[in-house]
């Protein structure tokens, strides 16, 4: 489906997901896309965040983050997210990244909640005050109790995917962002941008590459390149000069209201911005030659 | 046989080599992929070429899981000063590739021997804070966050501080926020606290080695580097030190632990140099 109708499927005061970490594989197009319908108040649910929350939040549509990390890795703190985390703007909800997880797979198995272990000395559950004690009804042992994550959508950016919803991961791929398919289990709806759309015939040969089956897809929209400037795996690198173009962009208010309606409000679609961003010629450049089926 | 020390060796060796000593044959350590640049050489890096060098030397069967990596060859880590590519990554030759969440697994099954952490502050006690300077509600400045820290320092049997700036700002009286939990307010209050493992081990700063007192649980010198005082290392260090006397000077590197540091576990000078 086109991007802009999956895109609505998030409306305003939606709980969102995306897919990987840092500056790596984010469902960026979509969240483009996000950016220009402008919904507002959004909670974004996740256990490593990076480029996606950040121009959400410096878009200014982010209300609540709930993660362990938000962050542009090399590239240096998140600067929209901090200057609003720092002036009271957006309200920061701090788990561990793995008490993040713990939660999305107490919102896949339709649980309210998950025991942990991980937190006892911490601050953490002083301040996120979801995150409650609880007593063990065999042993009377305590752990603290993490709130379910259910997204209301979750939006994955993934390599293959055929017309009903089957998406398929190249075999060669970086298990840092192998979390990605929990959120999506969690969710009530999902969206799936894809490097490319595959004949069934593909994913009947390739079942073991499915790791999300169909029954679990609501919208799968073909978007090449749409991760970018974020890094897709063994299909292309991150756009380490755009990324350097951005976190500088977003240093102040001014500065990334001019990115973005250079980089999102102006271009008329998702082809049209990867002119905006240098076309074929750069695009080449970051390409990684051996992923896919082969 | 008496030793040959090294003449000439950096810093982060030296902090590397008596890393490397006290890692033991058998067991598993955890440390994260790291994100490149100054961050990686401190998070990463001299944890990596420490477990290197105990593996070549001491502790040929010490596992490291690095991220998501079980005992990756070492001397092509693939990063960079700049960026780690994904296509570095996905190469990168290990025993075992394992999704980004059973090493939180492996923290939770008890499988985490050593948990390497480094942050903004570390206090007195060794609770260490990478998540806000300030006030939490209104904080000077917003820091990266949790990340793991907090399950290096409540589920890893030892964890390990890495501090390359031995300074006021770093080495604090009491953290602004505790990530993850060190002895909290001394003596026994990390066990009432329903902490079940002991806590942090020791800290490798580019001044000296920190131990933590038996009974106390406070922050306490053990040794200090070669060239630096006791003077020094208090100096620049936010809380009064323990330490019995005049402490003595930390061991330096032998040629032969340099020339494999160099040679054998750090050709590239990735790891301890900032990258190629």
């Amino acid at each position: 489906m086109p991007i802009e109708e999956a895109a609505k499927l998030v409306k305003d005061g939606s709980s969102i997901a995306f897919s990987g970490i840092h500056i790596r594989r984010h469902p960026m197009a979509l969240v483009r896309q996000l950016v220009k319908n402008g919904v507002k108040n959004l909670t974004v649910l996740g256990w490593n965040n990076g480029m996606e929350t950040d121009m959400l939040v410096g878009a200014g549509l982010v209300k609540r983050v709930e993660s362990s990390y938000v962050g542009l890795a090399m590239f240096g703190l998140a600067p929209n997210f901090r200057r609003a985390v720092e002036r009271g703007e957006v309200e920061m909800v701090e788990y561990t990244e793995s008490a993040s997880v713990d939660r999305f797979r107490a919102g896949w198995y339709r649980l309210t909640f998950f025991p942990t272990k991980d937190l006892f000395g911490s601050d953490i559950p002083k301040y996120n005050k979801n995150i409650r004690e609880i007593t063990c009804p065999f042993t009377g042992r305590k752990y603290h109790a993490l709130p379910a994550a259910v997204p209301d959508v979750t939006v994955l950016h993934a390599h293959m995917a055929d017309r009903y919803g089957n998406v398929l991961y190249d075999q060669r791929r970086l298990m840092e962002n192998e979390a990605d398919t929990i959120l999506a289990r969690a969710a009530e709806r999902v969206i799936v941008t894809v490097e490319e759309i595959v004949s069934h015939d593909t994913v009947l040969s390739h079942p073991y590459l499915n790791l999300l089956p169909r029954y679990f897809v609501d919208a799968v929209v073909e978007v090449p390149f749409g991760a970018h400037p974020t890094s897709c795996d063994y299909r292309y690198e991150l756009d380490a000069d755009h990324l350097r173009l951005y976190a500088e962009a977003a240093r102040s208010p001014d500065t990334f209201k001019k990115y973005l309606d250079r980089y999102v409000y102006e271009p008329r679609d998702h082809f049209d911005y990867l002119e905006a961003v240098g076309g074929i010629g750069v695009l080449m450049k970051l390409r990684t030659e051996g992923g896919g089926l082969a | 046989m008496s030793k040959e020390y090294a003449k000439d060796y950096t810093i982060e060796e030296l902090m590397t080599v008596r890393l490397a000593h006290e890692l033991r044959d058998g067991e598993v350590g955890f440390v994260g992929m790291g994100t490149g640049g100054r961050a990686f050489t401190l998070a990463v890096g001299i944890p990596l070429a420490a477990v290197g060098l105990a593996q070549l030397t001491h502790a040929p069967d010490f596992i490291i899981q690095s991220g998501s990596f079980t005992n990756p060859k070492l001397t092509e880590v693939p990063a960079s000063k700049y960026f780690i590519t994904d296509r570095g990554v996905i190469d990168w030759k290990a025993e075992a590739f394992i999704p980004v969440y059973h090493p939180f697994e492996l923290f939770k099954r008890g499988k985490i021997d050593v948990g390497f952490v480094s942050g903004a502050q570390v206090d007195k006690y060794g609770n260490l804070n990478i998540t806000v300077i300030g006030d939490y509600h209104k904080p000077k400045v917003r820091l990266i966050g949790t990340l793991l820290q907090t399950e290096h320092l409540t589920l890893a049997r030892r964890g390990v501080m890495i501090i390359i700036d031995h300074e006021k700002r770093n080495l604090v009286e009491r953290v602004d926020y505790v990530t993850a939990p060190g002895f909290l307010e001394g003596y026994d209050s990390r066990e009432k606290a329903g902490l079940t493992t002991p806590g942090p081990w020791k800290v490798f700063s580019n001044k000296a080695i920190l131990g933590f007192d038996a009974k106390t649980k406070r922050m306490r010198l053990e040794t200090v580097h070669p060239g630096v005082t006791v003077e020094e290392v208090q100096a620049s260090t936010g809380f009064d030190l323990m330490f019995s006397g005049k402490a003595p000077e930390t061991e330096r590197p032998t040629a032969e632990e340099i020339n494999l540091l160099r040679n054998k576990v750090d050709p590239r000078g990735v790891l301890l140099r900032e990258g190629p």
